[in-house]
């Protein structure tokens, strides 16, 4: 597993839970998964790492060459990975769709924020990415695809009460508006 | 929970006091909300510039510019590729030093130079490909062959296909009634005006779905520095300074 972090916020994130997830499983850096680290401006190293990863990260983030690492040998683009996994909060994934997919053709998987969901179902439908997760929702369902119910399937016990509550509140707001005539006067 | 040592027990209290302090702001605007954010906002930049140099400016600029220069004090390669490497590598630098004549009132013009390079640039290379993304490929997932949703629908292929085919309807008829309540060049009535009427509500209808998921970000991000707050009250109530 390669990965890398377009949002100077992510960084450290990633860092931590690749480290504690390769722990679990047993995985090796650099054998099994690197970490490229960061850099600026997202669309210029999308597009550089199409042609060549080295062109963006020529070292990883613990500054080792990217040729020393076993795992990269043959690994020059996205045509040598099987698919790209874009985790992201911010419209940086019109990047990822724009260049990663719209140019060279990589094959595009999203997790993003609910907040910015709703805007790329467009593309699951056109076939532009293959799969979706939209926020805790998305989180939970993914859970319950690998069989493993954790924090997500947890926490949308408290969205879908909170979301009850919001449905109530607006009938009772709409109800209010009714009953006190001012439709009318309006 | 597992015994935590004293270190991450420390960490994990500041953590819980700037977020209590980030919550204060529900009450009103304090001391304790102000310097968590004077914090953040500190921190971040502190942070990024530190990134930004080891990763980005040492390992793209500063050392390839050091292996062109001391290139030349080998005797493999021509002298031309050498001088021709230096060219390539002090250029990126050059073209941003530029952007420090803004600080100098005569010469600030300069500064607009790089910034024409970079927006020619990026200009080039993303309008075609939004275009290509962003409104040929969308149009074209709307054109959906009738022959295949009435098979999908009436031809008994299943429940999955006759739900997409159903789906497929629902997207044709959205579209084009989403636009038309955007056309104003006619008068919305009879046919117009109820196609007008139902793209309006299918734009409600999305819009609804939007602030839905909006809210559930929202609540989920409550949610996990809540779980946050548990963890660390459990923590604390547990920590025998170990």
């Amino acid at each position: 597993m390669l990965s890398t972090s377009l949002q100077i916020s992510g960084v450290l994130l990633i860092e931590q839970d690749l480290r504690t997830v390769a722990n679990e499983y047993g995985k090796v850096y650099g054998k099994d998964y690197v970490f490229l680290g960061y850099k600026p401006y997202p669309d210029n190293v999308i597009l550089n790492m199409g042609e060549n990863f080295r062109l963006s990260f020529p070292k990883d983030y613990y500054n080792n060459n990217l040729d020393d690492l076993p795992m990269m040998a043959g690994v020059t683009n996205y045509s040598n990975v099987a698919c790209i996994v874009n985790i992201n909060a911010t419209s940086g994934v019109d990047s990822w769709i724009n260049y990663a997919n719209g140019r060279y053709g990589a094959d595009l998987a999203l997790g993003v924020t609910a907040v910015i969901a709703t805007d790329y179902y467009a593309f699951l439908q056109s076939g532009q990415i293959f799969g979706l997760m939209g926020g805790l929702k998305g989180a939970a369902e993914y859970e319950r695809l690998i069989n493993r119910k954790a924090v997500a399937n947890r926490g949308m016990t408290s969205v879908s009460v909170a979301h009850l509550f919001i449905i109530l509140f607006i009938i009772i707001g709409n109800v209010a508006f009714f009953a006190s005539g001012r439709d009318k006067r309006a | 929970m597992e015994q935590v040592s004293i270190a991450t027990m420390l960490w994990m209290t500041v953590a819980a006091f700037l977020t209590l302090c980030i919550f204060s702001f529900l009450y009103r605007d304090n001391p304790f909300y102000r310097f968590a954010e004077h914090l953040i906002v500190g921190i971040s930049a502190g942070y990024w510039i530190a990134i930004l140099y080891h990763t980005s400016l040492m390992v793209l600029w500063v050392n390839p510019l050091y292996d062109s220069v001391a290139a030349f004090g080998n005797s493999e390669g021509s002298v031309a590729g050498k001088i021709g490497m230096l060219i390539v590598n002090i250029s990126p630098g050059a073209i941003g030093v530029l952007m420090f004549s803004r600080f100098f009132k005569k010469i600030s013009w300069i500064s607009r130079w790089p910034i024409a390079y970079y927006l020619g640039v990026s200009a080039g290379i993303a309008l075609p490909l939004y275009l290509q993304s962003f409104v040929i490929r969308q149009v074209a997932a709307n054109m959906i062959d009738p022959r295949s949703v009435f098979a999908m629908i009436f031809m008994g292929q299943g429940v999955a296909n006759f739900i997409q085919g159903i789906g497929e309807i629902i997207i044709i008829i959205g579209s084009i009634c989403g636009l038309a309540y955007f056309y104003f060049s006619a008068e919305h009535k009879g046919v117009f005006g109820v196609a007008a009427r139902l793209g309006i509500w299918i734009l409600m209808i999305g819009f609804g779905a939007t602030f839905g998921y909006t809210v559930m970000a929202r609540i989920s991000l409550l949610v996990g520095r809540l779980y946050y707050l548990i963890e660390w009250v459990t923590a604390l109530s547990g920590f025998s300074g170990a």
